[in-house]
């Protein structure tokens, strides 16, 4: 999972590096992941005149007194419709790694989560600096986890949970707010 | 017994309860009738016929009262009913009804109150849709009344029509000067082109109209919508110093689906008067694309000039020469004179009585005496120089040229006796014949004789030789000899002096006139000084001499500052002349003028040079050439009167007049022009383009002939302008009618001869008829000012046939002005065109109602 993080950061900050000189920068947050007490962080990159990359990561230690540790990444690209990036319509494809360990209804689910979707949203223009994101998607999440009831005790790396399922997928209200 | 007085009892019985009873009813009715007046209160409410099924009291008093609703009361029911069934039967009219009771009320707040018969009756009529119903109260103190009111039975219906699109029309251009301006004026945006994320451009250009030349792109006008600006810069490198139409958008935003409008304005110089058009490409575009683009006509090209007939002059302020004299030190000076002598044939005397020799004479006494007399001047050196024709012998010639030297060196001696004067050795020359060929052909064309001559030179060895030749030349007596070698007797006079001083007054002008090389030779500015006040009079002279004198300011002072900066004077009445025949130019003066400098003030160069700046007098010349016509440049001499030119009263009606050219016309201005004359005054108030009251006035002066001859033209012309636009501009017939192009016509009454008219007739009769007929006929001439008005306004098209009777040139004029219309123009150069074929009003008419409509507009 670390490695995974960490790949995930030198690709994004090399894009950063790459393009910052002339593209537009807008740091997010999703608010209801933040409702749902799963603060998180992300950037939006231009790098196109239709296209961005969005980036963000999250995480989570206890969800309403619930044990809940979950830390994810996600990296996005976004298609614009009307050729004005951050503006209006999109759709994009996504990626995510989690990496989870969280207590319901009595049992313990520990693992790993990987998500390909597809994305899409709507930017409301709020302001020269300020967009409100619109946002759903769906998604194919492959899982390996354990999946053990409370006081089980079993090694980490015993995953007896494995599969895949379709999720609705980057559900959120985001603000942006554009640094350049 | 007992029964006679028991029956008798019962009798009595009977009448007294008869009686008794008659009386009590008799007293009883009145109080049951008192008893029975009340206060009813009438509700009059409305119900549809839908609501009228299965209504009920209970239903009715629910029912909206209604207002408005004429009520009659009646104590009497039967009346009521009487009343009702004629109201049913339409015999009876609103105006009829206090004729059946005198107790009406109309509902306020769907009610009514009446002091009436409990037992009577009410009818209550709808005066809107003439419905009406009774009710008959039976004793009750109120009493609902339902009206059936049709009206309601159609359904509330809104309809919103959507505002027509408003249509942009071409609108014409204000010319001041040689400026073509448009007031800030808006563009509609239509609703199909307006959009949240978008950009609307219109981008004008000018287009000449005459002869399809491009003369510039304008400015664009840019309106933006919310979405399109907010997120301009997040597109991909956007930066806002490469967009080319960011600093052109207006403020405010278009909005998607509502129509929207964006100003634009210019104000251009075109050159040469010449008219321009002004085509418009205009697009919208969304974030990346351009989605719609049109060309439009913002201006059809025919300017209004509003000012074109204001008379206005700048008066000119004299230059104070002495500021710009320039000390010269006197220096050493060289003149020189030649003088030519003729002198007899064969002889070494001058002819007697020959003119040239007479003026020869004076000007060497003059000039030469002058030299010689003046304490400052030294005669360098005299030199005389004989010379004789060729004919004869060659020695007897040169003795006559010495001869002849000899003569004019004592008269020159016996004149100034007590003079030293050092004579150069007269000389003596005789004349060839190759000298007198050169002569033939230089001085009096005749090419073939000096061929002849020199060919016998060339052919020839020996003067005896040619003498015989030329000699036998058939034209030798009658031309040569008379004509041509009378050239070669002459003696030449010529002296230098050394003068050290300046030339006085007099001998500038005796020079001037005098002596021809005089003029051509570069003077001294004090020279040039003297001579620009001497030749005020002689413009072309004086252009010819300040143009001489600007010139050379350039190569006598030589440095920089002098090529930029000639000398004023000189500059100044060059500046003048050329304005005074037509040929200005405004950049002779400019360097002249500085804002660095305070008004009309002197300041000190590098080389410690006085200079004057902003000299009121060039200034004025300036301003005169920028009011010049063509290429009037009111603008610039707007600045320059209010930058360069002291604030003094005197001014005040310049800076007013130069205002009024611009599109600052407030009340000050328009009436300090008003008042310069009864002309201006029609002129300005003309002007005044929102002002149709003005409009009116300024019609007023134009009528008026002891302000304004009725001759002019030029008042022909406004008053047709003015009318137009008062009274035929929204004139909403399709075409116009060309009537009003016509002169009143005057009533034709039918004339009946006396014999007929007062036939039968007594003459005390004949008498009365005639009186009441003065009578009649003179109410008929005094008609009221309103009324000749009135008439006068009708022919709206009559002023401009007047105008153009003057004057010819008011149809150029109106070829290109802007206030009328194309259909204006067509009717009247149609009318003016078959005028001047002898075409009757009647057959002008019928042809131009023959005309195809497309034609006419």
């Amino acid at each position: 999972m670390k490695r995974l993080i960490t790949l995930w950061l030198f690709l994004f900050s090399s894009f950063y590096v790459h393009h910052a000189t002339a593209q537009l920068l807008a740091l997010k947050t999703n608010a209801l992941l933040d409702v749902a007490m799963v603060p998180n962080l992300g950037m939006e990159l231009v790098i196109g005149e239709k296209t961005s990359l969005n980036a963000s990561v999250f995480g989570a230690v206890k969800i309403y007194g619930n044990e809940a540790k979950i830390l994810g990444a996600q990296g996005e690209m976004r298609y614009w419709f009307n050729g004005r990036p951050l503006t209006r319509e999109f759709i994009g494809v996504a990626g995510s790694a989690i990496a989870h360990n969280f207590v319901l209804r009595g049992q313990r689910y520990h693992g790993d989560a990987y998500v390909a979707a597809f994305t899409f949203g709507y930017a409301f223009v709020m302001a020269p600096h300020w967009t409100l994101e619109l946002h759903s998607g769906i998604g194919l999440m492959a899982y390996h986890q354990q999946r053990t009831y409370i006081g089980d005790r079993v090694k980490d790396n015993n995953y007896n949970a494995r599969g895949l399922m379709l999720i609705p997928y980057n559900l959120g209200v985001s603000i942006s707010w554009i640094i350049k | 017994m007992m029964k006679n007085i028991l029956s008798n009892i019962k009798k009595v019985h009977l009448l007294s309860k008869t009686l008794v009873v008659g009386l009590l009813m008799g007293c009883m009715f009145p109080v049951a009738l008192w008893a029975q007046v009340k206060e009813v209160t009438i509700h009059v409410v409305y119900y549809t016929p839908k609501e009228a099924k299965g209504m009920t009291l209970e239903k009715l008093k629910k029912q909206k009262p209604q207002n408005g609703i004429t009520v009659l009361s009646f104590d009497n029911p039967a009346r009521a009913t009487e009343f009702h069934k004629k109201l049913k039967n339409n015999e009876i009219a609103e105006s009829d009804y206090y004729n059946y009771t005198e107790n009406i009320k109309v509902t306020e707040s769907g009610m009514v109150v009446f002091t009436m018969n409990s037992n009577g009756a009410v009818v209550a009529v709808n005066p809107f849709n003439d419905s009406h119903e009774i009710e008959y109260l039976q004793g009750s103190m109120s009493c609902w009344i339902g009206l059936l009111n049709d009206m309601q039975t159609l359904k509330e219906v809104s309809k919103t029509e959507k505002r027509k699109p408003r249509k942009a029309k071409p609108v014409p251009s204000k010319r001041y000067g040689n400026f073509k301006t448009m007031p800030p004026h808006e563009y509609p945006i239509a609703e199909d082109w307006a959009r949240d994320n978008g950009r609307f451009v219109l981008a004008p250009q000018f287009i000449g109209l005459e002869d399809a030349d491009t003369l510039c792109r304008w400015e664009p006008f840019v309106k933006e919508g919310e979405d399109f600006q907010k997120t301009q810069y997040r597109r991909m490198g956007y930066n806002f110093a490469n967009d080319t139409l960011a600093k052109y958008v207006e403020p405010g935003f278009m909005k998607s689906h509502e129509e929207s409008t964006v100003t634009y304005s210019w104000a251009i110089e075109v050159p040469d008067g010449k008219h321009y058009k002004v085509l418009a490409d205009k697009w919208v575009e969304d974030y990346n694309h351009p989605i719609k683009r049109d060309t439009i006509v913002l201006d059809e090209g025919l300017d209004q000039e509003p000012l074109r007939f204001l008379e206005f002059k700048v008066d000119g302020v004299k230059i104070k020469s002495h500021r710009y004299h320039i000390v010269t030190e006197a220096k050493d000076r060289k003149s020189e004179l030649n003088l030519h002598f003729k002198f007899k044939v064969n002889d070494a005397a001058l002819e007697e009585g020959d003119s040239i020799n007479e003026q020869e004479k004076r000007r060497l006494s003059e000039t030469f005496g002058m030299a010689l007399n003046d304490a400052n001047s030294t005669v360098d050196e005299v030199m005389i120089v004989g010379k004789s024709s060729p004919e004869g012998g060659y020695q007897h010639n040169l003795d006559l040229s010495t001869r002849r030297a000899a003569f004019i060196q004592n008269w020159v001696r016996s004149r100034f006796p007590n003079q030293f004067i050092r004579y150069k050795n007269p000389a003596a020359v005789v004349a060839t014949w190759s000298e007198v060929a050169d002569t033939l052909e230089r001085q009096m064309g005749e090419i073939d004789k000096a061929n002849d001559i020199r060919a016998i030179v060339r052919s020839t060895n020996g003067i005896e030789a040619q003498n015989r030749k030329v000699y036998a030349l058939p034209y030798y007596e009658s031309f040569i000899k008379p004509i041509v070698l009378p050239k070669f007797r002459v003696v030449s006079f010529s002296y230098t002096a050394i003068i050290k001083k300046l030339l006085s007054q007099q001998e500038v002008l005796y020079l001037y006139e005098n002596d021809p090389d005089y003029r051509k030779r570069v003077k001294d500015p004090y020279e040039y000084e003297f001579l620009f006040e001497y030749l005020a009079n002689k413009p072309k002279e004086l252009e010819e001499m300040a143009q001489q004198a600007y010139s050379a300011s350039h190569i006598r002072e030589g440095n920089d500052e002098s090529i930029q900066r000639p000398w004023p004077l000189a500059a100044y009445h060059l500046s003048n002349c050329l304005l005074a025949r037509g040929a200005k130019n405004e950049r002779i003066l400019n360097p002249y003028m500085s804002n660095q400098y305070p008004l009309d003030t002197m300041s000190f160069n590098k080389n410690n040079t006085r200079q004057w700046w902003n000299d009121e007098a060039i200034v004025m010349t300036q301003i005169s050439n920028f009011c010049h016509k063509p290429r009037e440049d009111y603008r610039k001499a707007r600045i320059l009167a209010y930058n360069y030119l002291k604030d003094d009263p005197k001014y005040d009606k310049l800076k007013s007049f130069l205002r009024c050219y611009g599109e600052e016309q407030d009340s000050i201005v328009r009436e300090a022009v008003a008042s310069s004359s009864p002309f201006n005054k029609l002129v300005i108030y003309a002007a005044q383009d929102a002002r149709p009251d003005l409009w009116r006035e300024a019609l007023k002066v134009a009528r008026d002939t002891t302000l304004i001859p009725q001759k002019d033209y030029r008042a022909r012309y406004l008053e047709a302008n003015l009318m137009f636009r008062l009274f035929a501009e929204n004139d909403p017939s399709e075409v116009f009618q060309l009537t009003p192009f016509f002169p009143p016509e005057e009533e034709k009454k039918e004339v009946i001869p006396d014999s007929i008219k007062y036939a039968g007739m007594t003459e005390w009769e004949i008498a009365q008829e005639k009186m009441m007929d003065e009578m009649e006929a003179a109410d008929e001439r005094q008609k009221s000012p309103e009324e000749i008005e009135k008439e006068r306004n009708k022919q709206w098209g009559y002023p401009m046939m007047e105008a153009c009777q003057i004057n010819e040139s008011a149809l150029g004029i109106l070829k290109g002005d802007g206030y009328f219309d194309s259909r204006y123009r067509k009717a009247f150069y149609f009318v003016w065109e078959s005028t001047k074929k002898g075409m009757t009003k009647e057959q002008i008419i019928e042809a131009w109602r023959k005309k195809p409509s497309i034609e006419k507009k």
